[in-house]
């Protein structure tokens, strides 16, 4: 506050600048010459990004799988059916064929169709404190996991919630076949996880100097899992537990119904796949176990190359030229109104 | 959050615009004349308003929606292109009402965003979500999203269709209008006389002074006064042209 004035004028605001509104300012000519212009340049914009966007998209491959009844997987769909056959495993196979050699990385996604991992109270029923690997949290995970906190014995969950609970756990086993004969594809499985979540967000309780299943220990593995969270990955130690890939990947929730996750990548190493997926006819060996007829669901398998832009996503390059011309239309209005009615105003008026 | 804007725009030309002296208002009725004519508060207005909020949330969904569908991408990743999508909005939103930018004015909008970013960045830290991991946990969504060109052009063209009604009435507004409004400010201050016949007792017209100490647009709204015509009845033409209560007033203004 200033200094007080006496007298009849000591309530007036001070002579500054900004408060006596003399700021200097820069105020735009907004006539009918710089508004249209500008409208057909955005259309113009608009356009060449879709165009580029489309032609971008357009050099992508990709190949689609719904393999919920497909081949022999039809037997392994009616068996889900049946709750008490969960504990008895399912191997079906289905074929397909790549008509066009898939050049560079080809990512292999696994896909659901009607699963709503966006649903609010789905998405609230996990521990992030117990999957950071809190003791406390270990054995008192939190109340928002219920029922899926502790089962039916009281003992608790470890990973809880319905998020861990549900999830995803069909295998892949993938084969060319080749004139030689059936080769396997091998699929780079490591690495499919935010860098994040895998060395911050996810971590397992500290051993000290215990293994993994005793650290484990006064816990149980949620009731749709056939296996413990420690034993997950038999083949890789350090796999295991809370900072499991495939894990991690299911845990980050998808934003819609229907979406798709990493499973591998590609390994380049060795001929044939040096160069990416040679065309042909593809086999894939599936372990099912994951039932998706109890809310109307479908599962496949997607292979794609992608690019800077991502995978096959025809909505943005479609959405930017539709957009585009649907600025030039108003554009083209506008010019028409201001030929019409803006200029002879100006005339009249001179 | 379109609702809450547009409903108090009374205030919201307020702020963005500048003070007028005295001699320009004089020379100038047609300045007060929106005030008078309650034309902010118009139903008209309100409802185009209400239309223009729900038309924008329909695109704030339904572009990342179809963008993002059947993808691989995650529910974090769409939240954050939403978010940005909105904070583009609202900064070209109010860049459009503004007509006098001041430094201040290019500081606001720029500080604006640069605090969408900033603050996305530490509420999306490592060091927060270790603090609270049930709170903080989009840990690793802002340091995706911000590099992925995906989802700077679904939040740019989200944002681009969203203002497009705004900058159409805009347009159509300085085709159809030749503005004067460089003249008012820029005109020297002349000697001003004033003349008006104040007729006492059309209660319904009221002057922008009135309007200024008077209830706010709120109270305008839910008492009706907006929605009653400014045009007298009959019977108060009739009253008024008996009761002729003519004042001519002569103000000369000195130069100061």
């Amino acid at each position: 506050m200033g200094k007080v004035k006496p007298g009849p004028l000591a309530r007036r605001p001070d002579n500054s600048a900004f408060k006596q509104q003399r700021l200097p300012a820069w105020s735009p000519m907004l006539t009918a010459n710089t508004v249209l212009p500008f409208f057909y340049f955005m259309a113009l914009i608009c356009m060449l990004l879709g165009v580029w966007l489309l032609l971008t998209v357009q050099s992508t491959e990709e190949l689609k799988l719904d393999y919920t009844e497909a081949g022999t997987c039809n037997l392994c769909f009616e068996k889900r059916k049946n709750v008490s056959n969960a504990a008895q495993p399912c191997i079906c196979t289905a074929v397909f064929n790549i008509k066009k050699a898939f050049k560079g990385d080809v990512f292999f996604y696994y896909g659901l169709i009607n699963f709503h991992q966006n649903l609010r109270r789905y998405m609230d029923s996990r521990d992030d404190a117990q999957m950071v690997g809190r003791k406390n949290n270990l054995k008192s995970p939190s109340s928002y996991c219920m029922p899926f906190d502790k089962n039916k014995n009281g003992v608790p969950i470890a990973p809880c919630g319905a998020v861990a609970n549900s999830i995803f756990n069909d295998s892949f086993t993938l084969s060319y076949m080749a004139s030689s004969g059936s080769v396997h594809v091998p699929l780079l499985r490591k690495g499919i996880s935010w860098y994040t979540d895998k060395n911050i967000k996810y971590r397992n309780p500290s051993t000290e100097n215990m293994t993994l299943p005793q650290v484990f220990e006064g816990t149980a593995p949620p009731l749709y899992w056939q296996k413990p969270v420690y034993d997950l990955d038999p083949l890789d130690k350090n796999n295991n537990g809370f900072i499991n890939d495939d894990l991690i990947v299911w845990m980050r929730e998808a934003a819609f119904p229907n979406f798709k996750k990493l499973y591998g990548v590609l390994h380049r190493a060795n001929k044939p796949f040096v160069n990416g997926l040679p065309a042909g006819n593809y086999s894939v060996e599936i372990s099912y176990n994951f039932p998706v007829q109890y809310f109307r669901g479908r599962k496949e398998v997607v292979l794609t190359t992608l690019t800077w832009f991502g995978g096959q996503n025809h909505f943005l390059p479609i959405a930017y030229l539709v957009t585009s011309c649907l600025i030039q239309l108003i554009a083209i209005l506008l010019t028409v109104f201001w030929f019409k009615f803006g200029k002879n105003g100006q005339n009249m008026e001179e | 959050m379109a609702v809450n804007e547009n409903a108090d725009r009374p205030k919201a030309v307020r702020l963005r615009g500048k003070d007028v002296n005295a001699e320009s208002s004089l020379k100038w009725p047609e300045l007060y004349r929106s005030g008078q004519r309650q034309e902010l508060s118009s139903p008209l207005i309100l409802i185009s308003s209400l239309l223009y909020a729900v038309y924008s949330s329909l695109v704030f969904f339904f572009i990342p929606f179809g963008v993002f569908h059947n993808t691989a991408y995650d529910f974090q990743t769409m939240a954050v292109t939403v978010a940005m999508a909105a904070t583009f909005t609202a900064n070209v939103e109010i860049s459009l009402v503004t007509r006098y930018w001041t430094r201040l004015n290019v500081a606001a909008v720029c500080v604006s965003v640069v605090m969408f970013f900033i603050c996305s960045r530490i509420t999306h830290s490592t060091s927060l979500f270790k603090a609270s991991p049930g709170d903080y946990f989009f840990l690793g969504a802002s340091n995706r999203a911000f590099i992925d060109p995906l989802v700077w052009l679904t939040a740019l063209l989200t944002t681009w269709t969203a203002v497009l009604p705004s900058m159409t009435a805009l347009a159509i507004n300085v085709i159809f209008n030749m503005h004067d409004k460089h003249k008012v400010h820029s005109a020297s201050s002349q000697p001003v006389e004033l003349r008006s016949r104040l007729r006492r007792g059309a209660s319904l017209r009221r002057s922008s002074y009135a309007l200024s100490q008077g209830a706010g647009p709120g109270r305008l709204i839910s008492s009706g006064t907006c929605i009653r015509s400014t045009v007298p009845t009959v019977d108060e033409q009739v009253t008024a042209d008996n009761n002729p209560t003519d004042s001519q007033l002569q103000i000369n203004m000195k130069n100061k």
